[in-house]
């Protein structure tokens, strides 16, 4: 029951967003709406443990360390391309990540395609497949700070 | 001050929409252009519409404007990744017609 008044509530504020109106009418259709989307989506949408109630600062920690990642790495991406003489040594590297659960595999997979210089090819399971434009992102990538919190993340999931 | 911030952004953006362009061009083969695509849509896109939240000031026309950078920061890897793996697969098939 909570979960469902939950992902409700977040739909509900979706819904308010995109009207830009609060009045009664608007709030009833929504509610209707709301719990039609509900019931369509609820085995794929909504896994047990919901990621942004639960661990809402470390989703914030997330975040601002991407966004300082994807700055510093467009900076350097920048400085290659506009090279008179471009030094790129293009490779693809593959390797195993220690994630458990395919929807963290799926963050990591698009945080590292999000970071310039460095792009996911494939993940099957644990075997993930990326191409980088350097040799020295390959480094980074095989120890990354995003795969850290992550597996942080997992462990307090596992506790609860 | 707020015009200040708005041209500063939008001048950031704009050049890494134009550093994205110059690499599709550059760059010699696909997965590297596919690097330099993902780009100008990660930080370009974001600094061109975190201008028009300024711009904008707090409404629900910036809570808007927000969602649209998450959606873009959410398919624009899916895409490339699709694109580099069709990349792989074709390889593959062909290595195969080879042999």
């Amino acid at each position: 029951m909570k979960r469902i008044m939950k992902s409700i509530l977040m739909f509900m504020v979706f819904w308010i967003i995109l009207t830009e109106k609060i009045n009664i009418e608007i709030g009833i259709v929504g509610i209707i709406l709301c719990s039609f989307v509900y019931v369509f989506n609820r085995q794929d949408l909504f896994p047990d443990n919901n990621f942004f109630f639960n661990k809402i600062l470390y989703t914030l920690l997330y975040s601002g360390i991407l966004l300082k990642e994807i700055i510093v790495a467009n900076w350097d991406v920048a400085k290659i391309v506009l090279s008179p003489h471009m030094d790129i040594s293009p490779q693809t590297i593959s390797f195993d990540t220690k994630l458990q659960s395919p929807f963290y595999r799926m963050i990591l997979a698009n945080s590292i395609t999000l970071t310039p210089g460095t792009l996911t090819v494939d993940l099957k399971r644990k075997h993930m497949i990326v191409h980088c434009l350097k040799k020295e992102y390959a480094e980074q990538v095989i120890c990354s700070k995003f795969e850290k919190i992550l597996l942080k993340i997992e462990a307090i999931e596992h506790d609860q | 001050m707020k015009l200040l911030f708005i041209t500063l952004f939008l001048i950031g953006g704009v050049f890494f929409f134009t550093v994205g362009t110059i690499g599709i061009l550059r760059l010699p083969d696909l997965l590297t252009r596919a690097h330099s695509a993902a780009k100008c849509d990660t930080l370009g896109a974001m600094l061109c519409l975190m201008a028009l939240i300024i711009y904008k000031g707090f409404s629900f026309t910036s809570l808007k404007l927000l969602f649209v950078i998450l959606f873009i920061w959410i398919t624009n890897p899916t895409a490339t990744h699709l694109i580099a793996k069709t990349n792989l697969m074709e390889n593959k098939k062909d290595k195969k017609l080879m042999e």
